[in-house]
């Protein structure tokens, strides 16, 4: 276990990674989508950590060491378990589909339906990302919510960062599009008066 | 500001570009000069800084929609204990 004691192991754990466990369950329930096995993977995953907590090194990131964890749990236990029957088609949804449209279509959503989106139960946004690929989902999920750096998340999926950036971009893509989708459901038309109007001017700062 | 949208046409070219840079903004390798850059880009025209105000929001709205469920405090209680548990172990 190294030069730490048992007791002051457990105590940093409990003081460093048990805080973390909110965003680590966030991260579970989109990866397996469903709470239950959520609670599963968050459960086996903190409990590897603390097992291994003596090899996490101090000054890295320690959210992105136990992504790391879970996501090797994920793909040991549960994936194999749940069968995947988006995984094939990940990689080839792609650039016919999302390229077809002209980017002013399908990339930005406009005003009204950002709107549209705002008055939404959270479940639908959750929903509609839940209905990405699993690795566009993941990805999308670790960087904007997650704020991970894009290192960290090759690292954690274990893939090369070009690969990271490409499903990233094409994740975010997807997500907005069936976002748009969502807004649309709710009767929200390009026609809508407010597609034309200008859009709120406080932008600007970063 | 951008009230009178002005011929579309004044964009067509770099609109596409510009929307590619627009993630770029977000990014966390991205340095100040160069987001006040883009961000001067896309302050010409009035469809890119829709797009870019559009693109703020959602990132907000998807954020806080996969950050509204807490652990359930029972799997907390669990964790902590098998801890424990493993530690005495």
């Amino acid at each position: 276990m190294g030069p730490m004691t048992d007791t002051e192991l457990t105590t940093r754990f409990e003081e460093e990674a048990l805080p973390l466990l909110d965003q680590l369950y966030g991260g579970a329930l989109r990866m397996t989508r469903n709470p239950s096995d959520a609670e599963d993977l968050a459960q086996e995953t903190f409990l590897k950590a603390y097992k291994a907590f003596g090899s996490f090194r101090e000054g890295t990131n320690l959210k992105a060491w136990l992504y790391r964890i879970m996501t090797n749990t994920y793909i040991n236990t549960y994936r194999k378990k749940q069968r995947q029957p988006h995984q094939s088609s990940a990689e080839d949804v792609s650039d016919h589909q999302l390229y077809t449209t002209s980017s002013h279509d399908s990339t930005g959503l406009e005003s009204a339906e950002v709107k549209a989106l705002k008055n939404m139960p959270d479940g639908k946004i959750a929903d509609a990302m839940n209905e990405l690929s699993e690795d566009y989902r993941m990805v999308v999920y670790y960087a904007d919510v997650e704020g991970l750096a894009y290192k960290e998340i090759a690292e954690i999926m274990g893939t090369p960062l070009g690969t990271v950036m490409s499903r990233l971009h094409r994740g975010r893509k997807q997500l907005r599009q069936a976002l748009k989708d969502v807004a649309h459901e709710q009767g929200i038309g390009l026609d809508h008066p407010d597609m034309t109007e200008a859009t709120d001017t406080k932008a600007g700062e970063k | 500001m951008n009230a009178d949208p002005r011929d579309p046409s004044d964009c067509r070219g770099n609109c596409d570009e510009v929307h590619a840079n627009l993630c770029a903004l977000f990014d966390e390798d991205t340095t100040e000069e160069q987001a006040r850059e883009l961000i001067r880009q896309i302050s010409e025209c009035p469809a890119c800084f829709a797009r870019l105000q559009s693109e703020r929001e959602i990132r907000a709205l998807v954020r806080k929609c996969c950050t509204a469920q807490s652990a359930p405090a029972t799997l907390r209680q669990r964790i902590t204990m098998e801890i424990r548990v493993t530690r005495r172990g």
